[in-house]
């Protein structure tokens, strides 16, 4: 498996974002959705795809140079803590991706533009949309590492980001610290935040004897985790 | 049409985001008169603008800021509400600099210093304008020092921080401890995805909602409105 960085410039084509995945992150996976929202989808995913400046790359680290522990993980020198429950996911992982996505920057400028321009609705669609596609870019990288790993006859865990499972946010420096400066674009702020906004990064693990699982929010009780509280909100939803 | 069935249909309108007769929706609305043209008319017929916007228009929001907390609606509904009130609103603007219509106060609203985070922020701060409130945004990435001259220039004011990151609740923390600081007497509410309860209590502010409509409640108590 290689140790050189990959970056990729994915085609907006390669990612598939329906009218419905939209209506669905918009909450309405089983509410009605109004009359009016599939049009202002469709028109949202014509004004984004232009802008959208998709970046993906991943950096494995193998070997010896990578160590773990019940609650941290170490890629040559650098240590990172990723906590109990996200450990115990990588345990048996002989490989680690170190990965990032972007969408670039340029929606969530026309996002900001149009609720400037008093068109909140436009705005808001275009922000959940690039998030979409933020999660959509993340999955296709996923798919990418899982094909490497799958090409030595490797599984891979899920892909694991600071913020989640008591892994904390300031910990994305230390996060890019093992990929090159820069990579995909994407630059950090003093208070951890990606820029562009709408990126993602993270971890998965690779090697024979780990699993993908599905993800299982009720083995961590972190109150702070946004994803849980999506999760709850989503649940409630449903029921 | 009596002056009390506009004022139920203005809520209705508000509620069910029909903006004015033009608009398709809802489906089963289309044709009729929306905030818009109901506006003009209920104030023709005599209502004063106060009625309008505590009869009506708060009422209409009051009902969206309920569904939305027990997600019967989503945020697309939300902003269809939104813009239904405005669509009213443009006719009582007229009479804000007047005694006219009275507001329930200003909140200031910012999300605080390392953070980018918006949409959140503005969402409560339309069903709060929708509450009877005059809403100052002060954006994001708000450092304390400008959380404290709002409140300077808006002395009465209450104060809504946000912040959706982990790494920005340091910031909230900080910025609620010098503006309690400087005017103990002043109302801070927090908000944002990662904040809890306890986060809240800890840092000294006033109020915690993980919903919108939790501030608006808590705010009819603090500034109750005829």
């Amino acid at each position: 498996m290689t140790n050189e960085p990959l970056i990729y410039t994915v085609p907006a084509a390669s990612l598939t974002l329906t009218t419905r995945d939209i209506e669905i992150a918009l909450g309405y996976s089983d509410a009605a959705v109004p009359e009016y929202l599939p049009e202002m989808i469709d028109e949202a995913l014509t004004v984004i795809q232009p802008l959208l400046d998709i970046r993906a790359g991943f950096r494995i680290y193998s070997g010896d140079d990578v160590s773990l522990s019940s609650d941290a993980l170490s890629c040559r020198q650098t240590q990172l803590h990723i906590g109990r429950i996200i450990a115990s996911r990588l345990r048996h992982s002989t490989s680690i991706a170190v990965f990032a996505a972007t969408i670039g920057a340029q929606p969530e400028t026309e996002s900001h533009r149009l609720m400037e321009e008093g068109n909140m609705m436009g705005g808001f669609i275009v922000d959940t949309i690039g998030s979409a596609y933020a999660e959509a870019t993340a999955e296709w990288i996923e798919t990418n590492i899982s094909a490497v790993a799958g090409l030595e006859g490797a599984a891979n865990t899920n892909r694991y980001s600071p913020g989640y499972c008591d892994w904390l946010v300031k910990e994305q420096h230390v996060l890019f610290s093992l990929l090159p400066k820069g990579f995909c674009g994407i630059s950090l702020t003093q208070s951890a935040v990606m820029l562009p906004i709408k990126s993602v990064s993270g971890i998965i693990g690779i090697g024979s004897g780990v699993k993908h699982e599905q993800y299982q929010c009720s083995v961590c009780d972190m109150q702070a985790c946004i994803r849980k509280k999506l999760t709850d909100a989503h649940t409630h939803t449903h029921h | 049409m009596a002056t009390t069935e506009l004022l139920a249909s203005l809520a209705t309108c508000v509620e069910r985001g029909k903006v004015n007769a033009k608009s398709p929706f809802p489906p089963d609305l289309k044709g009729q008169d929306g905030a818009d043209e109901i506006t003009v008319r209920v104030l023709a017929e005599g209502a004063t603008p106060q009625e309008v916007l505590t009869q009506a228009l708060m009422v209409g929001m009051n009902r969206v800021g309920e569904k939305f907390r027990d997600k019967n609606i989503f945020v697309p509904d939300l902003l269809m509400a939104a813009r239904a009130m405005s669509a009213s609103m443009v006719h009582l603007k007229p009479f804000f600099n007047s005694a006219e219509v009275r507001l329930r106060g200003t909140i200031v609203l910012g999300t605080v210093s390392g953070d980018l985070h918006d949409i959140g922020k503005k969402l409560v701060g339309m069903i709060l304008e929708g509450a009877g409130w005059s809403i100052v945004d002060l954006g994001t990435d708000v450092p304390t020092q400008k959380f404290i001259d709002a409140v300077k220039e808006h002395p009465d004011c209450i104060v809504g921080m946000s912040a959706l990151l982990t790494t920005t609740m340091a910031s909230m923390e900080e910025s609620v401890l010098q503006l309690k600081r400087e005017f103990p007497a002043t109302k801070v509410l927090v908000g944002g995805a990662p904040l809890t309860h306890e986060f809240a209590a800890r840092i000294g502010a006033d109020f915690y909602s993980p919903d919108p409509q939790g501030a608006v409640e808590y705010l009819n108590t603090i500034s109750p409105m005829s």
